[in-house]
């Protein structure tokens, strides 16, 4: 997987420059505030529309414009592809290869980054549901049903959530449709969430170890009430849950309430590991999912590094581009420019007009 | 508002309509002939007077039983049942269906308000009771909806131990609607239709 190119305009404080990155490694560069995250954001953003950093798009345009665009040529298996996409008064356009796209999850596979900001530590610190997105997006690049699956319970989950807010729950066949389609999407759903845990334990503490050079034992645990129980058993518990729900007026049982611990040395990292230990935990769960892609894959990710140097010292920087140099495209961020290397593409964010 | 907005804005009630293409309605009846003016306000008008939905299963008619329901040659023991109007004159294009109907109306969504009292669904258990069949077939969309309300359905059916419950078998795209479907897909999904065992 690759992106050869950039065209951004508006977006954030990036006006108007086309960019080009290197098979290899490109290093971009610029002092705090330039606008280097702001354009790993925009690649990011050309994969499936939406920001890493969870903002709306009035977010993302430039302050006093109109309207923002990018566009860019990505390849994957040396199929070039060109996606273009941008906002224009509150309408979003797609546009995949000159086609008009309806919805940004037929642009799904086209174009996968992976982002590492260890900055962003929210994977080990935030709620349950950004855990359950990490997974599922995980899960989404490598299986293109898995989707369709998540929209069907979610969907489900709203209508039967509002027979119980507006307390019109009164219709037991009504419920009960809706936990069929929760139970059958929630069953597969869990399923996928369990395999992709179990391929995550198989490499994590060794790429931890890796990074770190420390003997830490890493596991991730997923915790759901749909591990176990059959498809009648898990009905039956939706049933008995009713009461409950009716109280809280909400669906308070299944898939949605699912958590990914995130645990070292036996203890959850949440609360008990270091700051530099979440650090090198959120990078290595990136790596852990750009190797998982890759096995299926069979080409990795582009990876998205956005100013790990300053975060990881020497042996630790050398020791996360060992993972990826020669086998991913990498575009790195950070505030200095060093000397990594050959074949080196060089950024200077400095240099563009903002 | 004065009269010209104001029939603006009625104009944009229509399907398709516009700010733009209201205006333009309005300015044609403004220079239109009186005549045909007048008929086509005759014609709106009858058609909510004299347009009404078949007492049995609730497909628009002047009579009070719908060309395909007053139809002898028909087979009245089998009932297709579909979300909408269009639904229903897509099959009927597809032409091979010889059973009878039931339109529903929509399909269970408590999100968009729509209750199984919103729907023809009382009417379907009625008929279900008063009347000879054999044979039920949900034919809803194939997306969540359309599935939320066929197990509805099935269940409030099963009781009825004499009677068949199928559905199409086709492998639908998921989100796609029975009314963009072509003729091929239609007949062929109505043809190789299977019982459906439970839910
Ligand atoms: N919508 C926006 N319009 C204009 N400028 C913006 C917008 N959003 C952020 N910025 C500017 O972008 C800069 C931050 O860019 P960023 O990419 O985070 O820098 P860094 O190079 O440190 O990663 C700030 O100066 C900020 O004011
Ligand atoms: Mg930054
Ligand atoms: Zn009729």
């Amino acid at each position: 997987m690759k992106i050869l190119d950039i065209n951004v305009i508006n977006f954030r404080n990036i006006k108007e420059k086309k960019f080009e990155f290197a098979d290899t490694v490109t290093y971009v560069y610029g002092e705090n505030g330039s606008g280097k995250t702001n354009l790993l954001e925009a690649i990011y953003y050309l994969s499936c529309g939406k920001s890493f950093r969870n903002v709306k798009d009035s977010d993302i345009r430039m302050r006093e414009t109109e309207y923002f665009h990018v566009d860019g040529t990505v390849s994957s298996d040396d199929t070039k592809h060109k996606i273009a996409m941008g906002m224009k008064s509150g309408e979003k356009k797609i546009i995949l290869d000159g086609k008009n796209i309806k919805k940004v999850s037929e642009l799904f596979g086209v174009f996968i980054p992976v982002v590492f900001s260890p900055e962003d530590t929210s994977v080990i610190n935030g709620s349950p549901m950004i855990r359950r997105r990490f997974i599922d997006r995980m899960i989404a690049s490598i299986d293109n049903d898995y989707i369709i699956y998540l929209k069907k319970y979610n969907y489900a989950l709203e209508q039967r959530n509002k027979l119980f807010r507006e307390a019109i729950d009164n219709d037991e066949n009504l419920l009960y449709a809706y936990e069929k389609i929760l139970t059958e999407n929630g069953i597969i759903i869990a399923e996928r969430r369990r395999e992709t845990v179990d391929k995550l334990n198989e490499i994590i503490t060794d790429i931890y170890f890796r990074i770190t050079g420390a003997k830490d034992r890493i596991f991730v645990n997923y915790k759901s009430e749909f591990t176990d129980g059959d498809r009648d058993d898990l009905l039956l518990r939706y049933r008995n849950k009713r009461g409950n729900d009716k109280l809280l007026k909400r669906t308070s049982f299944g898939v949605h309430t699912d958590d990914i611990q995130i645990v070292i040395n036996g203890e959850n990292s949440r609360y008990f590991a270091s700051t530099g230990e979440k650090k090198s935990l959120v990078v290595a769960l990136r790596i852990a999912e750009s190797d998982i892609y890759n096995k299926i894959k069979n080409e990795y990710p582009v990876m998205l590094l956005d100013d790990i140097f300053s975060e990881l010292d020497e042996k630790r920087r050398r020791n996360l581009l060992k993972f990826f140099i020669d086998k991913a495209q990498v575009i790195i961020t950070s505030p200095e420019r060093y000397d990594i290397g050959t074949g080196v593409a060089y950024i200077n964010m400095e240099q563009i007009d903002g | 508002m004065n009269i010209i907005d104001e029939l603006k804005e009625a104009f944009k009630i229509l399907p398709g309509v516009g700010n733009r293409t209201a205006q333009r309605f309005t300015f044609y009846a403004i220079k239109a002939d009186k005549e045909s003016i007048e008929r086509l306000s005759r014609l709106l008008n009858e058609v909510k007077e004299k347009i009404h939905p078949c007492k049995i299963c609730g497909n628009p008619t002047t009579e009070e039983l719908c060309s395909i329901c007053s139809d002898s040659d028909r087979d009245h023991s089998t009932v297709l049942i579909v979300e909408n109007i269009e639904d229903l004159y897509q099959i009927e294009t597809a032409g091979k269906y010889r059973g009878v109907y039931h339109i529903l109306g929509g399909h269970l969504a408590p999100l968009e308000n729509i209750t199984p009292e919103k729907l023809r669904i009382k009417e379907l258990i009625e008929r279900v009771e008063s009347s000879k069949i054999d044979e039920v077939i949900l034919a809803l969309n194939p997306n969540t909806a359309g599935e939320v309300t066929s197990i509805y359905l099935y269940d409030l059916l099963k009781k009825y131990k004499n009677i068949k419950i199928t559905k199409p078998s086709i492998g639908l795209p998921y989100g796609s609607t029975i009314h963009y479907l072509d003729n091929y897909t239609i007949i062929q999904g109505i043809n190789e239709r299977k019982e459906i065992k439970g839910y």
